[in-house]
């Protein structure tokens, strides 16, 4: 069995090595540009080791790493603590879960990743992590806990399951010796590698890598912005129906209105619905909240989400939920 | 394309305990975890894959049933014939897949240990780490090999990472780990005779 020794190697060097492109793909790819993956592992309840508090905020750099040298498809990331983990439903999740779609995981499993496709398209990918196991997030060389097993990196573990739901497979497991997060063993690497960018570029082209931006001091906040929320009821509409999307602001502001501009992604198209009023809302002075009415106008084959992301403004600040997610069914 | 490649590493330094590893996505057992657990273990040969939509709502999915043709039970009495069911498969044009899941195929050569079936969405202990395949090789013998198909040398390096090459160069043969399994099976209390 082929197990790498990274963490034992005190040394090493290659007599002879020959590292080659050898990352290997599971077939189907999506045809979006952009595919949404809805965040609902909820808060740790304490201090990880990187320091956040928020295993969905620890978790949102694990999908957002493949975007940085992919063309055609780009990666965003949700935190919904209401959205459902459940196969099927055209909801791209990332959450804890006692099973694995009302399966067991089995004793050893720390996370799967459930795709669908059809002729060759990818149409919803899911990750189950177990949460019956021992999980953090931390940078770095693995960690072991005191019964010698390494200690869970949320982070790692999602760039590797997300790299499942793009369309990677494990290169190790077939045949093939390479650096790569998408190999099935864990490891010292916590971030893509060269390989592992390769195969996302053989499915969805080069993009443009970003350089890394220089950090910035936080804006202060200030107290008197106010502070706007997204709800939506019902959770599900068909053909025929409507759903509400309501933004809500914290605090109403007495003497002037606020706009609050959105976005809408998910898999539903565009076609499939209509939003009055289309792409930003007025709360007006006095109210403290203000409706955008989503009419479904055709039937879906399945189901399908729509989501809106409340976009940023010096006008106010955007608090969360900062999403909303409809399901479209038949 | 991708090639296959050969690494060869000098390892000019190693700590001397072996530690358990753990996979990405699930911990591999160790030779005894997998015996213990286990509850039924056989070899046999793939004969039939079926895949069927269940469930309904939130937990319709696709599931595969593969069957095999039981050449000899290790551990547990499977019958002639047994039937895993495990999570993913293609109906029509609908597939789901599970990372991680084993792929068999009709005419392959198992032995595997299974648990859990019909409730665990791969019912093999470890996952795929409970699945080996029996591949004959240029001498014409049956030799076993890990569901990354690399020969089974050593039983107990299964599940922890080795401080260096195995002290064993020659493959194991499927009657030798079979036999290793028996051995571990019958000197496990729970299947000694009661006094």
């Amino acid at each position: 069995m082929k197990f790498l020794h990274l963490t034992l190697i005190a040394v090493a060097s290659f007599a002879f090595a020959t590292i080659a492109s050898a990352y290997v793909l599971e077939g189907p790819t999506w045809s979006a540009s952009t595919v949404t993956f809805q965040l609902r592992l909820g808060n740790a309840g304490r201090t990880l080791t990187d320091g956040n508090t928020s295993w969905d905020v620890a978790a949102q750099p694990a999908v957002l790493a493949w975007n940085a040298n992919m063309g055609s498809l780009q990666l965003a990331a949700n935190i919904n603590p209401g959205a459902p983990l459940s196969s099927g439903d055209g909801i791209n999740s990332i959450g804890f879960s006692n099973t694995a779609n009302g399966q067991s995981f089995g004793s050893g499993t720390l996370a799967i990743t459930l795709y669908w496709y059809s002729g060759g398209r990818m149409t919803e990918a899911d990750v189950y992590v177990n949460n019956k196991m021992s999980w953090d997030s931390y940078r770095g060389p693995l960690r072991y806990g005191s019964n010698t097993y390494a200690i869970g990196d949320i982070q790692r573990v999602l760039i590797h399951e997300v790299g499942h739901a793009i369309g990677l497979n494990h290169p190790d497991q077939h045949g093939q010796n390479v650096d790569a997060i998408m190999n099935s063993v864990i490891s010292n690497r916590y971030t893509t590698s060269a390989d592992d960018i390769r195969g996302s570029q053989a499915m969805y082209g080069v993009g443009q890598a970003q350089p890394t931006p220089t950090p910035s001091p936080s804006p202060t906040p200030n107290p008197n912005q106010p502070r706007v929320s997204v709800s939506v009821a019902p959770g599900t509409a068909s053909v025929g129906n409507s759903a509400i999307f309501t933004i809500t602001l914290a605090s109403v502001n007495p003497n002037a209105p606020t706009t609050v501009s959105y976005s809408m992604s998910g898999s539903a198209g565009a076609t499939l619905y209509s939003l009055n009023p289309a792409g930003q809302v007025t709360i007006p002075a006095g109210a403290s909240s203000a409706n955008v009415t989503l009419t479904v106008l055709k039937r879906p084959k399945r189901s399908r989400t729509a989501i809106m992301n409340l976009g940023s403004s010096s006008g106010y600040i955007v608090s969360t939920p900062s999403t909303a997610t409809i399901t479209i069914t038949r | 394309m991708t090639m296959k490649i050969k690494q060869f590493v000098l390892l000019t330094a190693l700590l001397g305990a072996a530690a358990t590893t753990r996979a990405t996505t699930v911990i591999p057992p160790t030779f005894d975890q997998l015996v213990d657990q286990a509850e039924f273990i056989f070899q046999g040969t793939v004969t039939d894959i079926k895949s069927q939509w269940i469930g309904e709502g939130a937990e319709r999915s696709i599931v595969t049933y593969v069957t095999f043709k039981v050449e000899e039970s290790v551990k547990g009495n499977a019958g002639q014939s047994y039937t895993i069911r495990m999570l993913g498969g293609t109906v029509g044009e609908d597939t789901i897949e599970v990372s991680d899941a084993p792929r068999f195929q009709a005419g392959d050569r198992e032995i595997v240990f299974v648990e859990h079936n019909g409730s665990q969405f791969v019912p093999l202990v470890g996952i795929m780490h409970g699945r080996f395949h029996v591949r004959r090789n240029q001498a014409g013998r049956d030799i076993v090999t890990d569901n990354n198909d690399e020969p089974v040398r050593d039983l107990t390096r299964l599940g922890r990472e080795s401080s260096g090459p195995s002290p064993r160069v020659t493959d194991l043969t499927s009657d030798d780990f079979k036999a290793a399994v028996k051995e571990k099976v019958q000197a496990a209390p729970s299947n000694r005779p009661a006094q």
